[in-house]
């Protein structure tokens, strides 16, 4: 898969938030919609109906994958981490991103 | 709880990330059942499966096990829909072919029923539609047209009708309207105040009229029409509350009305009866006989029309008895009772029910035809229908399978057509409301679209469960290579029945529409008694606030004549009280012959015409005997009149009138018949002309009249003329219903012309789609005896033996079809008795000339066919064995 395939659809705000949250660190749903929305100030509310449809379409594409399950007191949850194709499409996104709002608030 | 709502996730969705969703969701919403959560979880659960569904679904049909029943039923349904869709898509001219012939049945069914649905079923948008009763006062004397009632007679009956529980009278005038940006005419509604409240009309603004405005002496106040406010003030909302001034008062508008049709006349305006001058002027209101009152009648609840009948003639016998000089006894008064829904739509029912007709016989030879397609296409898939029944199909899998393709066939053609509807729909708007008021109801809404699509399934059961008729089982045969394409007797049976019935369907619509047109070239060349070419004509009503008496009135028209008659471009003016062909019924007034003995009967009626000296000329008018009138009939000499030949011939029996006295005027006046002149059409084209008596302007002038001006220059000219004469006479006078001659008789043509036209499309489109078919199925033909004619051939037979036996074939089907076609087309010209004119429904050289088109269409058709036959190659025909 390649950013520059153009049949390849463009990065969804939300997406590009979640692969910037778990740019940091890998993290299970609650954790992501928190970080999420803490990250765009709150402007990006993913949710919990929409989120895992909205991370089994970044599992497909292959820009994120399963971390562990990992044990939080008796409760199973699934940690999700970065791929290194989802580094690289996040930061071909935020490149092309940058050069429009540098442009945007240089004028 | 929340689980449940889980559910609406697909359930590869579920098993990956249903327990982390759960988890998520306690921790966002809060444990236990929310709402919030609820809504989450089923708003983009089903955005999950509509998203997935591409690609869950091919791979969900082919699944083996099934989890229950209705997924196996659901599963079958769409996997034949699956199948059938990409048949369709790989056969686009068969697609297409069908698509196009349904989309124009449906259509043209649809628009059709939307028509009819708003005129003829759908409840009057009045909340007392179904009460409401239009009463009249038949007279016999006068060929029992209505005279109306006078203001005395609608307080009688008000009063003593005990099957009503409300009695409104409605009558219209025409008055200028001061105070907005210029001078307006305006058609006002003169009505009862509680008029609104009897149609149950509600306002849009505002009030309607309360008791109090209609008592004498109250504030003047008027209502707006819907369509008057939406024009003249652009739909202003504070229209309310202004005043204008009309008939030297001030008016204060309280109220706009809600759309609804404009019944009984296109009204601007609506003023309580109190506030009409004439109406309440003692010659009027005082006098029993001053009738011209539209008057409209609320049923008690439960009280049946036939009741009403009765209980409103006991009222007229007590009233005739009570006065029997306002009702003499030899003129056959009767009061009489209509539901208001028949009136309202009346004169659009019999042309409706044609149109209706003609669709639905469209609709007859689209299934025909696109019957007839799927058969063809049905033979060229037995191989695959017999490959289905060898691997264990029954006939109930093999019938759902073709149901479901009809199906989807006829639900897209349904589409299409609903489009084809809503492409017309206006067009046919437009025709309709020159029938019935009703028209402005007509939209495509819920119940058309639900007709459309009952009318799509139905079609699509039909033609699903068609091929299922001729029965066979003959597997072997069909399974044998080579086989595919042979022709099985029953097919090409029902196939010819399917061509028969489209001729005769044909039949009938060409006659329908050959009839409409034959009706309009006959009145095309009727002739309306004058010269039409170069005549203007112009509406001149004055406002009677300053033209109260002749006196008044007399001046302004002559001097509006003298002024036209000098402009170079005009060769002659005059005045008259009406257009000739204008559609209105003859106003016969009451006269005697002087000197006549009082004939057994109602007295004689004609009608009354005012006409300056030059109106015959201006017109074209022949003069038959005697003289015209002359500039010097007025006071103080002798009143004269003259007639035309119609009365001249019924009140005079070939006796000359002239130099004969007429009593007018209920006996007060006496004037001698000076002059005949020729009959016009003078209440439409259709109709005979009356028996009118002609009296100079000078002794009457009219207030409200007709300029009419013969002229060399263009009618625009002319009505710069006109309009630049009056304002120089009277600033303040409006000119209106400028039209010329020519164009008030197109008018009345028009109504017969969009029916011809429309009927005509029709059997237009109906016969070249049985030429298609019939080219289709003859060609099927040839194609299945091509070995049979290329032995012929081989034999020695002429390739012209062979063309003439195929042409024989075709003709034999389409002779047979014209047979039974002839019994639709007496059955739609019985229906159609009412609209056509000069001919017989059953006109034969309508039937003659209709059977000669079909069969040299029929003909063309199968020759293409044909001549492909006779151009066979024996040896290849035979070599293909």
């Amino acid at each position: 898969m390649s950013i520059l395939d153009p049949s390849t659809p463009p990065l969804k705000p939300a997406e590009l938030f979640v692969l910037a949250a778990l740019h940091a660190a890998p993290l299970h749903g609650y954790g992501l919609t928190q970080e999420v929305a803490a990250r765009s100030q709150g402007r990006i509310q993913i949710r919990p109906g929409n989120l895992y449809r909205v991370l089994d379409r970044m599992l497909e594409r292959g820009l994120i994958e399963v971390h562990e399950r990992a044990s939080a007191g008796d409760e199973r949850r699934t940690y999700y981490r970065i791929t290194s194709l989802g580094r690289r499409v996040a930061q071909a996104e935020a490149r092309l991103l940058a050069e429009v709002i540098g442009d945007l608030l240089a004028t | 709880m929340l689980r449940l709502f889980l559910r609406a996730y697909p359930k590869s969705f579920r098993q990956k990330h249903g327990e982390d969703l759960m988890r998520l969701c306690r921790d966002v919403y809060g444990p236990g059942f929310s709402p919030r959560a609820a809504l989450d979880l089923l708003w983009n659960g089903l955005r999950e499966r509509v998203g997935a569904a591409p690609r869950d679904f091919d791979e969900w049909l082919e699944r083996p096990a099934r989890e229950g029943r209705g997924e196996r039923v659901l599963a079958t349904i769409l996997y034949d829909a699956r199948y059938g869709v990409r048949g369709l898509l790989a056969s686009r001219g068969f697609t297409a072919a069908i698509l196009l012939t349904l989309a124009l049945g449906i259509g043209a069914n649809t628009a059709i029923f939307s028509v009819i649905d708003a005129v003829l079923l759908r409840p009057l948008p009045y909340a007392h539609g179904d009460r409401l009763v239009h009463l009249q006062q038949p007279v016999q004397a006068s060929s029992g047209l209505n005279a109306g009632f006078s203001p005395l007679e609608v307080k009688d009956y008000r009063e003593q009708s005990r099957a009503l529980d409300a009695v409104v009278e409605y009558h219209q005038m025409q008055f200028t309207l001061l105070g907005g940006a210029e001078a307006q005419r305006v058609e006002t509604g003169v009505v009862s105040a509680n008029f609104f409240d009897a149609f149950g009309v509600r306002p849009l603004l505002g009030r309607t009229f309360l008791p109090q405005d209609d008592v004498q002496g109250a504030a003047p106040v008027l209502v707006l029409s819907y369509e008057y406010w939406q024009r003249a003030y652009r739909a202003d909302p504070s229209i309310v509350g202004k005043t204008f001034t009309m008939n030297d008062r001030v008016h204060q508008v309280v109220g706009v009305l809600a759309p609804m049709p404009q019944y009984p006349g296109v009204t601007d305006v609506f003023m309580p009866s109190v506030a009409c001058p004439f109406r309440n002027g003692a010659s009027w209101a005082q006098n029993r006989t001053a009738r011209g009152l539209t008057v409209f009648g609320r049923l008690r609840p439960g009280v049946t029309l036939s009741a009403a009948q009765k209980d409103l003639a006991q009222v007229a016998e007590r009233l005739h008895a009570a006065w029997p000089d306002a009702y003499p006894r030899t003129d056959g008064y009767t009061t009489t009772a209509a539901g208001l829904r028949d009136e309202l739509t009346r004169s659009a029912r019999p042309t409706l029910i044609v149109l209706l007709a003609t669709t639905l016989f469209l609709l007859v030879i689209v299934c025909a035809n696109v019957a007839n397609l799927t058969m063809a296409r049905l033979v060229r898939r037995e191989r695959e229908m017999a490959v289905r029944t060898a691997l264990g199909a029954t006939r109930l899998r093999l019938l759902q399978l073709l149901l479901t393709e009809n199906l989807i066939l006829a639900l897209a053609g349904g589409i299409l057509g609903v489009l084809v509807a809503a492409w017309g729909l206006e067009a046919l708007a437009a025709f309709a409301a020159r029938f019935t008021t009703r028209a402005s109801e007509i939209r495509l809404d819920g119940r058309v679209l639900l007709f459309a699509c009952g009318l799509s399934l139905f079609t699509g059961v039909l033609l699903g469960c068609l091929p299922a008729l001729p029965a066979r089982a003959n597997l072997a045969a069909d399974l044998k290579e080579g086989a595919g394409a042979t022709a099985h007797p029953s097919h090409l049976r029902a196939r010819s029945a399917l061509i028969v019935s489209q001729v005769a369907v044909s039949f009938a619509l060409l006659i329908g529409a050959g009839l409409m047109l034959r009706s309009l070239l006959n009145l095309q060349s009727v002739d309306a008694g004058f010269d039409l070419e170069n005549v203007l004509t112009a509406r001149i009503d004055l406002n009677w606030t300053r033209y109260r008496t002749a006196e008044q009135i007399r001046p302004f028209g002559e001097r509006l004549l003298d002024r036209i008659r000098v402009e170079p471009g005009v060769i002659s003016a005059a005045l008259t009280g009406s257009v000739p062909l204008n559609g209105t019924n003859p106003n016969g007034a009451q006269f005697e012959i002087e000197g006549a003995e009082p004939a057994e009967g109602p007295r004689p009626r004609a009608d009354f015409e005012t006409a300056t000296p030059e109106y015959f000329q201006t017109m074209g008018i022949p003069l038959l005997g005697g003289r015209a009138f002359t500039a010097m009939d007025r006071a103080p000499s002798a009143p004269v009149a003259m007639v035309n030949q119609s009365f001249a011939r019924h009140f005079f029996k070939g006796m000359d009138p002239i130099g004969r006295r007429l009593k007018v005027d209920s006996g007060r006046t006496l004037v001698q018949i000076v002059g005949i002149v020729a009959d016009i059409k003078q209440h439409g084209l259709e109709r005979e002309p009356g028996d009118e008596i002609y009296v100079p302007y000078a002794f009457t002038p009219y207030r409200d009249v007709r300029l009419i001006a013969r002229s060399r220059a263009s009618a625009a000219e002319v009505e710069r003329t006109v309009r630049t004469a009056v304002k120089e006479l009277d600033p303040q006078q409006p000119v209106t219903e400028v039209r010329t001659l020519a164009q008030v008789r197109a008018d009345n043509l028009a109504s017969p012309r969009l029916t011809a036209l429309l009927l005509g499309a029709f059997a237009l489109l109906a016969i070249c789609i049985t030429a298609a078919g019939i080219a289709g199925v003859i060609a099927y033909s040839v194609s299945q005896r091509t070995q049979e004619i290329g032995i012929r051939l081989a034999l020695g037979a002429e390739p012209s033996s062979v063309l003439a036996m195929v042409l024989r074939q075709g003709m034999a089907l389409v002779g047979l079809g014209l047979a039974l076609g002839v019994l639709g087309g007496l059955a739609i010209s019985r229906v159609m008795s009412g609209l056509v004119f000069g001919i017989a429904a059953q006109d034969p050289v309508t039937f003659v000339l209709g059977a000669a088109v079909l069969a040299a269409v029929g003909a063309v058709a199968c020759l293409l066919p044909a001549r492909r036959a006779a151009e066979v190659d024996p040896m290849i025909a035979l070599r293909s064995t």
